[in-house]
């Protein structure tokens, strides 16, 4: 009986090639599209599962209060770690790390930047990392030793070994490597390319010593069924009685790795709230309801072919069939026509998968010898065929063997009816995803475009590095000559990221209980003028004033909170014992947090030899005749370190990450999702044609004109589509005004947002069904007539 | 031919309703057909000979009234039962043949059967013997529309006796038919029923039921005469 069902399921595939393709392929694009995100979905659930210790792994994080508002950081003194480690029961190992930097290497004239970091030696042993030469015992034994990953290894030495050979670092200080890591993997949170052990970082940095200074990371391992409950009891307040109470501002408490891709967010109350989970969450509901719509295509194409099969269901009828074989027999072919799909999908899977890994930034591979990827396309593959054949089958078994002999129509009624709703709730996914797209697309473009308090444009940044800091006059000078550059400032850090902050700062009138954090930024006078921050009050930095060692310029949120109206120049705030004149405020701007309102901040005179160097150059100059002229001062001043820059507005649209992703992949997906459902609504306005053929000779030879007729086609199909928007507009308002509250700063949603994907879907209609219904009307109605 | 009855329907009733009008198919009909009889059912059109068939060949039910084959009464049976019996019991010839398109000659008549799960050895031999009795072998390869109107007939016919049914019901076998083919088709029809089979065959030809044993005239839905052959 099987291979008969088979065999009736290809013949009938054949016949009808041009619905089969429509069906195949509409499944395959639906299945194609849901495999992409499942590995993207896998992707993601299984970061840092690479680390066998994976479920033991911690990152310590501080929770820190003020002005009513929690923040957590991932931050801790230097001497955390390893008192932790001692008096903590339960802590197998606690590493410090510091944050992930670059640094030029040098291996003869072979110069390249890579990040890494400094490390506690334990991290080998946390980490379990992979060594391919060297000994994990003894590689961070000395300051001047290196471990380097094999892409380092391989960009310095080729094909040689690394082991044993001198490798200098920022064109001063050799580094022996005493081994050499196998790459982490992509879907890793720790990618660096470096290991130096910590004791190298810490030497004549006071500030470690210092557990008022949260600076490093600490990286904890717990023991096998530690219990974690009473470490973190114990960790809490461990600054606290480490400190005799002087340090009471942050708490500290481990997170475990297994969080840190799925939540690993926090409220402003310092409670977790979901992190990438969302998108995990989402994707994996766009990836069914583009799979659904896949189905639905399947389902309303094969019931509306129905009549097509009538005979052949009565007559199996007649010699016996029931109607649980016939069930049976429209499954197995659905199953069929599945299996095809999924092939076909596997197909578009290997065409399409490197663009989309080129578009989220990953490297996802298909495996199809991978348990859990067979077991995905398995299972899709099984209930796509199921799902989509189940009313068909139903539908079609229940045929009545005697009217169908007879040749009699079976009842447009329930079956046409049904098979209108499936159109609607396909066009309502679809309009949903393309009214979400829009709005997520003017929301980033909102972000980006909104007033920023500086100028970003024509601005390039580079690293203050080496000899530049030494010679920074001369070079300042040697750009301005250029012609090409307009103002040159530095910084220890980027505008964008301003990662120091403290709630030391006391002024006249501030509450004494009030913990209130300020950012930090040290810069020289240069950074304000070529960011074009606009004054408010006061002046900036001048480096003739001498007075200005101990001058800051802060912003508008500071300065209104020591003074309601901000205009604070010349009042003193202090640090401490320390006393800083405000020699001005600038406006508002934003930093860090692109969607939230500035917080208060301050800039603080430059005493650092490394950070960043802002170069705003002339408007109009030709660019990269300009990044020419400048790479030729820098190297020049600064040789043996190559030349590297970034453009400020890609450094700020990087900002965005996060939601252009979410913008790309619904984009990706809304785009396909009309697909699916055009290329169903074209096989149904086919259909439709075809059996309305006579009803359209008849009324051609009565006179009907073929615009008439079209728009007689068309507008059942139309009406259809227009249903799908009423019902689509308060489903996607909805989701989209809750997606909204997330931000601080977000668009109020248009009606023109409706409008536009309202027509939109029906002029992407009208193109589907219009070409059939051209066709109909122009065909020549005798010859219908006649064959009829 | 046996003196026992195959079929006896009493005082049967059949309606087609729709929302406003009822028309009576069928008006108190009684009628008989014993086992090895061939009848022929005549009459002009509208006069309820198909639907007297379909309810016989239990693709229809009747309102009110008996019916026993082989007496059992079938009246009240679901479709669960009528499609037991029938694919154990009846084989059918229509006027348009009814073969699916998509299977092979072979195909077609081996399903009756597929469904009544007959082992596929048993089935080649069986499907291959009935091909060879109906001169039909040679094209078992084929599809329907690789066929001529007779030969799709033939393999009609072959498909009907395949699982040696009791009683086969012929709906104007010969209606699409030339006169040559025709005859080959009442041919088979003659010598299944010299064999044994009972054959109930509704036809407008007089030549055609001239191979009948019996024929039953009915005009309005009701019998009016019935005669039997010379």
């Amino acid at each position: 009986m099987i291979k008969n069902f088979i065999k009736t399921a290809l013949r009938n595939l054949w016949k009808t090639k041009g619905y089969s393709f429509l069906n195949i392929f509409g499944l395959a694009v639906g299945i194609a599209a849901a495999s992409l995100i499942f590995l993207w979905v896998e992707n993601q659930l299984s970061f840092n599962d690479n680390f066998a210790n994976k479920k033991d792994i911690y990152i310590v994080k501080s929770k820190q209060t003020y002005d009513g508002a929690t923040y957590v950081f991932e931050s801790t003194p230097g001497p955390f770690a390893q008192s932790v480690e001692k008096e903590i029961p339960g802590i197998k190992h606690a590493v410090r790390i510091s944050w992930n930097s670059p640094m030029l290497f040098s291996v003869g004239d072979n110069n390249i930047f890579q990040n890494g970091v400094y490390a506690d030696g334990s991290i080998a042993d946390v980490l379990s990392l992979a060594f391919l030469e060297g000994d994990r015992k003894t590689a961070f034994d000395q300051v001047n030793n290196i471990v380097l990953s094999e892409t380092a290894a391989k960009k310095l030495f080729g094909n040689r070994p690394a082991l044993g050979k001198t490798v200098k670092t920022n064109n001063s200080e050799p580094f022996i490597v005493t081994a050499v890591i196998k790459d982490l993997p992509k879907n890793s949170t720790y990618d660096f390319q470096w290991l130096i052990p910590f004791k190298k970082f810490e030497a004549g940095q006071d500030f470690l010593k210092n557990w008022g200074n949260n600076s490093v990371q600490t990286l904890v391992q717990v023991e096998d069924n530690a219990n974690v409950d009473q470490i973190n009891k114990q960790m809490m307040d461990f600054v606290k009685h480490k400190t005799n109470g002087e340090v009471t501002f942050s708490q500290n408490f481990l997170y475990p790795m297994e969080r840190w891709i799925t939540y690993n967010q926090f409220d402003n109350s310092g409670i977790e709230k979901e992190g990438g989970i969302k998108n995990i969450r989402l994707f994996t509901l766009i990836a069914w309801v583009v799979l659904l719509i896949a189905c639905i295509n399947f389902m309303n194409l094969a019931t509306a072919r129905s009549e097509k099969r009538a005979k052949e269901v009565g007559m199996r009828k007649v010699v016996g069939a029931s109607r649980k074989s016939l069930i049976m027999q429209f499954l197995g072919e659905s199953l069929v026509l599945a299996i095809i799909s999924s092939l076909v999908a596997i197909l578009l899977i290997y065409i399409f998968i490197r663009p989309f890994n080129t578009m989220i930034g990953q490297d996802l591979q298909v495996n199809l010898l991978a348990p859990s990827h067979l077991l995905f396309l398995t299972t899709i593959t099984l209930a796509c065929g199921l799902f989509a054949g189940s009313y068909p089958a139903f539908f079609l078994s229940a045929f009545k063997p005697l009217s169908t002999i007879k040749g009699a129509k079976q009842k447009a009624g329930s079956g046409s009816l049904v098979r209108k709703g499936l159109v609607i709730l396909q066009y309502t996914a679809s309009v949903v995803l393309i009214i979400c797209t829009i709005i997520i697309y003017q929301q980033i473009q909102h972000n980006k475009n909104r007033d920023l308090g500086f100028d970003k444009s024509q601005v390039l940044t580079t690293a203050l590095q080496g000899d530049m800091a030494k010679h920074l006059p001369l070079i300042k000078n040697q750009l301005l000559a250029t012609g090409v550059v307009q103002e040159v400032g530095v910084s220890d850090m980027s505008i964008l990221n301003i990662n120091s902050n403290t709630s030391g700062f006391s002024w006249d009138g501030k509450d004494p209980n009030a913990s209130i954090l300020i950012g930090m930024l040290r810069s020289d006078e240069g950074l304000i003028p070529a960011l074009d921050l606009k004054l408010f009050d006061g002046r900036n930095f001048h480096q003739n004033f001498a007075g200005d060692s101990t001058s800051v310029v802060i912003n508008e949120a500071f300065a209104k909170l020591i003074k309601k109206d901000g205009l604070v120049a010349g009042s003193i705030i202090s640090y401490g014992e320390e006393k800083f004149t405000i020699a001005g405020v600038v406006k508002n701007f934003v930093y860090n947090n692109v969607y939230a309102d500035p917080e208060p901040m301050l800039f603080l005179p430059m005493n650092r030899d490394n950070g960043i160097m802002t170069i705003k150059t002339k408007a109009g100059v030709d660019l990269p005749d300009a990044i020419q002229q400048i790479e030729k001062v820098i190297v020049k001043n600064n040789p043996g370190f190559p030349f590297d820059y970034k453009f400020l507005d890609d450094s700020f649209n990087n900002k965005f990450k996060a939601e252009l992703f979410v913008q790309q992949l619904s984009s990706v997906f809304a785009l396909m999702s009309i697909i699916i459902s055009c290329l169903g609504l074209f096989g149904l306005a086919a259909f439709a044609t075809e059996q309305r053929a006579k009803e359209i000779s008849i009324r051609k030879v009565l006179g009907a004109s073929v615009s008439g007729l079209i728009q007689m086609l068309n507008r059942e199909f139309v009406i259809l589509v227009a249903i799908s928007c009423i019902i689509a507009f308060p489903i996607a308002w909805m989701i989209m005004s809750k997606w909204l509250t997330n931000y601080a700063h977000h668009i109020d949603i248009s009606w023109t947002i409706f409008v536009i994907s309202g027509l939109t879907a029906i002029i992407i209609a009208l193109l589907t069904i219009s070409s059939q219904a051209f066709k109909a009307a122009i065909a020549n109605p005798t010859k219908t007539l006649r064959d009829q | 031919m046996s003196t026992k009855n195959m079929i006896k329907i009493t005082n049967l009733q059949k309606y087609y309703r729709t929302e406003e009008v009822e028309t009576v198919a069928l008006n108190n009909l009684n009628i008989h057909v014993k086992e090895g009889e061939f009848v022929a059912v005549m009459g002009p059109s509208g006069c309820g000979k198909s639907t007297l068939l379909n309810i016989i060949g239990l693709l229809d039910d009747l309102d009110e009234g008996s019916y026993l084959f082989n007496e059992i009464e079938v009246a009240k049976f679901k479709e669960r039962g009528r499609s037991d019996l029938r694919k154990h019991n009846i084989g059918f010839v229509f006027q348009s043949f009814n073969l699916i398109d998509e299977l092979t000659v072979f195909e077609n008549v081996e399903l009756p059967l597929v469904y009544t799960n007959v082992p596929a050895a048993e089935r080649k031999k069986r499907v291959e013997e009935v091909l060879e009795k109906v001169q039909i072998m040679h094209r078992r390869n084929h599809f329907p529309q690789q066929l001529s109107g007779g030969q799709q007939q033939r393999v009609a016919v072959a498909r009907a006796v395949v699982n040696n049914p009791k009683l086969i019901l012929a709906d104007e076998p010969t209606g699409n038919l030339d006169s040559n083919n025709g005859n080959e088709v009442m041919q088979l029809l003659t010598e299944l029923n010299e064999a044994g089979t009972t054959i109930v065959m509704v036809t407008h030809s007089e030549h055609d039921a001239k191979f009948s044993d019996r024929v039953i005239r009915m005009l309005d839905g009701q019998v009016i005469m019935e005669t039997t052959s010379v």
